[in-house]
């Protein structure tokens, strides 16, 4: 698990790197933007039997059955209403065997895209916080804005759900081309 | 200088301008007055007949005359090449070609990729026939079938071999040039021909191109141990035929040694084993165990024979084992060359325990200069190296003579070629004018992207024209007899029978790319839903103008319907190259058996997805060698039993409702219910203490199938390798197919292997259960019905039980099922569908059926149940996705009961 992180979290180069900053549960929280491939309105989601409750089931995104994820339940956050500005990241991202793989993930509200410079980037404090900072970056404090992005490595968010059905649950899926 | 370099001089002054200068012709003269002299017994018959042309045109030529220049290069041919079987002159050009630096593998990089890729289709297909009638060979017994055989034989390896030679696959060219002259030494002899060695080069062959298609200079495969056994055979086939009596033979006093059958038979195991043990070497050169096992096998086999005093086993057995010796502990790298020395011994081994037998032994020099290689390699390890490299180098040495020979007759006239000759095959009804067209231009592109070709070559790789017809077209053209008149004469006769067949070759080899095919079939599915969703938005609209809408609708719907059916077409493929690898199957297997099996085939034309015919290969085999192992029995029981003494097995595909179902059937004893059932118990499959007459022949024969059943074991006594039936199952299931199996003790069995047509579309049936909608495969259910009041019952406990048709069932509510829940407690549901698998039955309960339809199977992404309850996801007409049950899985995991 930590293998698949090391060898794909995004490096905090000494120039800006790009963000996609996200509401969630009143933080601000950010996913490198190369890892993001759209986003899209909440839709109806067809629930998967036997999974962890935070992988809500599976969307149909223009004829491709991708997984759908709460963040909040996958962050270990509390539960909170869904209105219009609740959506559906879906993220882009490279899985153990070099294919792409979508997953989405319902996030509050989008905000913006963020420059973040490598020194304005923070290590996460060891205590104190309500999720294991494994999952994290680093937190950044932008110039111009009073809040801190809690920059997320979605690698390590999303390797619990993958794992959950193993690696090579993972790879056989993927040659089961249909 | 030797005749033999008068000659090579002589060809080489002659070729390379259209008029002989002077300079030229004078040396020429002089060569032909030097080979005058020379004493003519080693010249080619051919050209000492035609000496006192030569002499005559070369003076001509001196005196200027430019036309008896060209006739006396057609003639130097005709006198050298004409005769290249018996003598493969190097001609000095050739010698050229040699030495400039072409890579060893003889790999060339201005190979046409687009052209191999046209070769590597031309090829497979050429194998498959070279395939099929090598195997015909080896069973009729009629002599003009056999010539018949032996021709087309000839011609297809000739082809190959020149379409190799074409695209520089100059290896390849050497093994069907060995195969050739295999052949060709065999039909010279009068004998029956060593098919399992060629079938070994078209093994190789197969190899090669499974190489190249994924790398267009990959290196060809092993090759050397394949080539020196085919020269070694041919030579072998030669001699005999020469010397009948140069064969190996044992005293026959050793001959009626009691103990040696039994020897014989451990020999075999041993070499068995050891044949094993190389291949695991093979994939693994550092394992120590494999030459131990292998250095004892030749040991035991050593041991044994010289206590039987039978010297060539021993001599042989003797150098093996020096050789391995040298790899035991030393750290010395096993290579695939000094595991084709070992190879090659253990068959020449084997050869040697068949003569024991009484069969016919190997000729003695071939095991005399086997053993002096063996000795030799053990001496130096390094020497199947260089060796290998010289026979590359001699490899080149030969194809540059073919080269030569083609190159020469399809330049003899270069400003015409593109013309006169297409002109003269047309003629002779080899070609039609529009492939000439096609090739035409295909020659004006390949030229455009600077590569030249002659016509004549190009429409031998085209597979066009054979080299034959080709060989005779330029000797008219070189004779120059006029279009006029060679239409009158060759018109006629073979225009009507050549055609068609070349028509129909045509036809097979249309390629499309998988890939494209593959998303041309996903857009259709997406064009299904499309349609969906339109005629959904209809109903719901009822306008007035709805009679307008239904219209284009319906409209559209059967545009869909016949797209749909048009894309799968192009998917369609014949069993035919499958059930033609179970021929080779069948012989091989039967033969290991010892039991004589006849094969027999039946709608192999049988369209199917492509998918599903790569994906069936594995479980029929299986199933084929399950039939020949387990089903037959041997000949002398079956002759005690009053059936014929070779057995068969019929292999069938047809077409039934929506699916394929193939079928196969052989005569053998037919499944043993009692040990069959007695072993599941063994196993714990059933319960001890239960009933077995109760249960259907059907659910025993399923029980074959269980994971962990062992057929070898519960049904004959003969050891299997422990390739269980489970296999089958897997793969057929996997491919959302089913099994079954009809037995009658002592009439034989059958396997009914029942397909879909197409792996990526579904009939389905879609349910409700709870708020969400779920897709059942229709292929699974036996029945959906409204239970009465009587049907249902609770036993055991609280696990609901329906009877159906006297049977109990256990009854789950299907949402509930999924979601980890067994107990159905209490629900409105009152419609239940009873589903069969793996030859288990469960009952869903489900609220309400939606409807049948056809459902496009999607991958549902990175995040799918540990538990096997879905296996897919299928997107409904108002976009939404529905889970696709898996049937198997759960029948795996919850309760079911088994057929009864």
């Amino acid at each position: 698990m930590s293998n698949s992180a090391q060898k794909t979290a995004t490096p905090l180069t000494d120039t800006a790197s790009k963000f996609l900053t996200f509401d969630l549960h009143g933080g601000v929280y950010g996913i490198p933007i190369l890892d993001v491939r759209e986003i899209i309105a909440l839709q109806p989601i067809t629930p998967l039997p036997r999974m962890p409750a935070a992988v809500e089931g599976v969307i149909n995104l223009r004829g491709r059955i991708i997984p759908v994820l709460d963040l909040r339940c996958s962050l270990n956050l509390d539960q909170g209403e869904r209105d219009r500005s609740t959506c559906v990241v879906v993220l882009d991202i490279e899985a153990n065997d070099q294919t792409s793989m979508h997953i989405g993930c319902i996030v509050d509200a989008v905000r913006e895209v963020s420059s973040v410079h490598s020194s304005d980037v923070q290590d996460p404090p060891s205590v104190g916080t309500s999720m294991e900072s494994d999952y994290i970056l680093g937190l950044a404090n932008p110039d111009g804005t009073d809040y801190v992005i809690t920059l997320l490595d979605m690698r390590f968010v999303l390797a619990e759900f993958v794992n959950a059905i193993g690696l090579d649950t993972l790879s056989m899926l993927n040659e089961e081309v249909v | 200088m030797s005749a033999q370099e008068h000659l090579d001089s002589l060809v080489w002054a002659a070729a390379p301008a259209s008029a002989v200068s002077n300079q030229e012709a004078a040396t020429i003269l002089k060569s032909l007055e030097a080979l005058a002299e020379a004493a003519l017994a080693d010249l080619p018959d051919g050209f000492a007949k035609h000496r006192d042309e030569l002499l005559e045109l070369t003076k001509k030529a001196i005196d200027g005359d430019s036309d008896s220049g060209e006739k006396l290069r057609s003639l130097l041919r005709t006198a050298l090449i004409g005769e290249e079987a018996e003598a493969p002159a190097p001609s000095s050009e050739h010698k050229e070609e040699v030495s400039a630096p072409s890579n060893e593998a003889g790999e060339d990089d201005g190979t046409d990729v687009e052209l191999l890729e046209m070769f590597l289709v031309s090829a497979a297909e050429a194998l498959a026939e070279i395939e099929s009638a090598l195997i015909q060979l080896d069973s009729v017994a009629y002599p003009s079938l056999v010539k018949e055989l032996v021709e087309g034989l000839q011609r297809d390896i000739h082809t190959l071999k020149g379409e190799c030679g074409v695209l520089s696959l100059h290896v390849a060219q050497q093994v069907w040039h060995e195969v050739e002259s295999l052949v060709s030494a065999a039909v010279a002899a009068d004998k029956q021909l060593d098919s399992d060695l060629s079938i070994r080069a078209l093994d190789w062959h197969r190899e090669y191109l499974a190489v190249l298609g994924v790398d267009d200079h990959a290196k060809p495969p092993a090759y050397e141990g394949l080539i020196k056994q085919l020269r070694a055979t041919t030579e072998a086939v030669e001699s005999e035929d020469k010397e009948d009596n140069a064969l190996i033979t044992f005293p026959a006093e050793v001959m009626q040694d009691e103990t040696v059958p039994e020897f014989v038979v451990e020999a075999r195991q041993h070499l068995e084993d050891s044949e094993a043990a190389l291949f695991e070497l093979e994939s693994d050169s550092t394992s120590s165990d494999g030459i131990d096992r292998i250095f004892r096998a030749f040991h035991t086999i050593k041991g044994v024979a010289g206590f039987l005093d039978l010297t060539p086993i021993t001599d042989l057995a003797h150098a093996v084992e020096t050789l391995l010796d040298r790899f035991r502990g030393t750290g010395l790298e096993f290579t695939s060359a000094h595991a084709d020395v070992v190879l090659e011994s253990k068959d020449a081994m084997d050869r040697l325990l068949g003569t024991l037998m009484g069969e016919e032994g190997p000729s003695i020099s071939g095991l005399a200069r086997l053993t002096a290689h063996v000795k030799l390699v053990s001496d130096d390890p390094e020497a199947a190296k260089p060796m290998a490299a010289r026979s590359i180098r001699k490899a080149l040495a030969d194809v540059g003579i073919e080269n030569e020979a083609e190159m020469q007759e399809a330049a003899l006239n270069p400003v015409r070629t593109g013309s006169k000759l297409g002109a003269i095959l047309v003629a002779k009804g080899v070609l039609t004018e529009d492939q000439l067209e096609s090739a035409l231009s295909k020659q004006k592109e390949l030229s455009a992207s600077g590569k030249d070709m002659r016509i004549g070559e190009l429409l031998v790789m085209l597979g066009v024209v054979n080299d034959a017809d080709l060989k005779s077209a330029l000797e008219m053209q070189t004779e120059g007899e006029s279009l006029g008149k060679l239409l009158r004469t060759e018109v006629a006769p073979s225009k009507e029978e050549v055609q068609p067949k070349k028509r129909a070759k045509y036809d097979s080899t249309i390629r499309v790319s998988t890939q494209r095919l593959d998303s041309l079939v996903d857009m259709v599915g997406e064009l299904v839903i499309a349609q969906q969703m339109v005629v959904q938005g209809a109903e719901t609209l009822n306008s007035g103008d709805g009679d307008h809408l239904q219209r284009n609708l319906s409209h559209l719907g059967k545009i869909t319907r016949d797209l749909q059916e048009a894309s799968m077409s192009l998917r369609m493929v014949t069993f035919q190259s499958t059930f033609q690898k179970m021929h080779r199957l069948v012989r091989d297997v039967s033969s290991r058996a010892g039991k004589s099996v006849r094969l027999e085939l039946y709608g192999a034309d049988t369209e199917v997805d492509r998918n599903v015919v790569d994906k069936i290969s594995d479980p029929l085999v299986h199933l084929v060698r399950n039939a020949i192992d387990h089903g037959l029995e041997p000949s002398e029981q079956r002759e005690a039993d009053g059936k014929p003494p070779q057995g068969l097995v019929e292999l069938s595909a047809r077409h039934q409702g929506g699916s394929i179902v193939i079928s196969l059937k052989d005569d053998g004893r037919g499944l043993n219910r009692a040990k069959i059932l007695s072993k599941a118990k063994e196993n714990g499959l059933i319960p001890p203490e239960r009933d077995v007459n109760e249960m259907s022949d059907d659910a025993v024969f399923k029980l074959i199938f269980a994971p962990g059943f062992s057929t070898a074991d519960a049904v004959t006594d003969i050891s299997g390798r422990g390739v269980g039936m489970d296999v089958v199952k897997r793969n057929i299931e996997a491919m959302r197919g089913k099994v079954e199996i009809v037995s009658e003790p002592g009439k034989g069995s059958e396997f009914l292997v029942q397909l879909p047509l197409t792996l990526a579309i579904i009939d389905a049936m879609i349910v409700r259960s709870g708020t969400e909608r779920y897709v059942i495969p229709t292929l699974s259910i036996v029945q959906s019905f409204q239970p009465s009041e009587e049907q249902l019952h609770a036993v055991r406990g609280d696990q609901p039980m329906v009877e159906v048709r006297g049977q109990l069932v256990p009854l789950h509510s299907l949402e509930k099922l999924l979601n980890g829940g067994f107990n159905m407690g209490q629900s409105d549901s009152t419609t239940l569908i009873l589903v069969e698998g793996m030859g288990r039955r469960v009952c869903f309960a489900v609220d309400e059926i939606i409807g049948q339809q056809q459902v496009v199977i999607k991958k549902l992404g990175p995040c799918v149940p540990q538990d096997k309850v879905v296996s897919g996801g299928a997107i409904l007409g108002d976009g939404r996705v529905a889970l696709i049950i898996d049937i198997e899985g759960i029948l795996a995991g919850s309760e079911s009961v088994a057929l009864v």
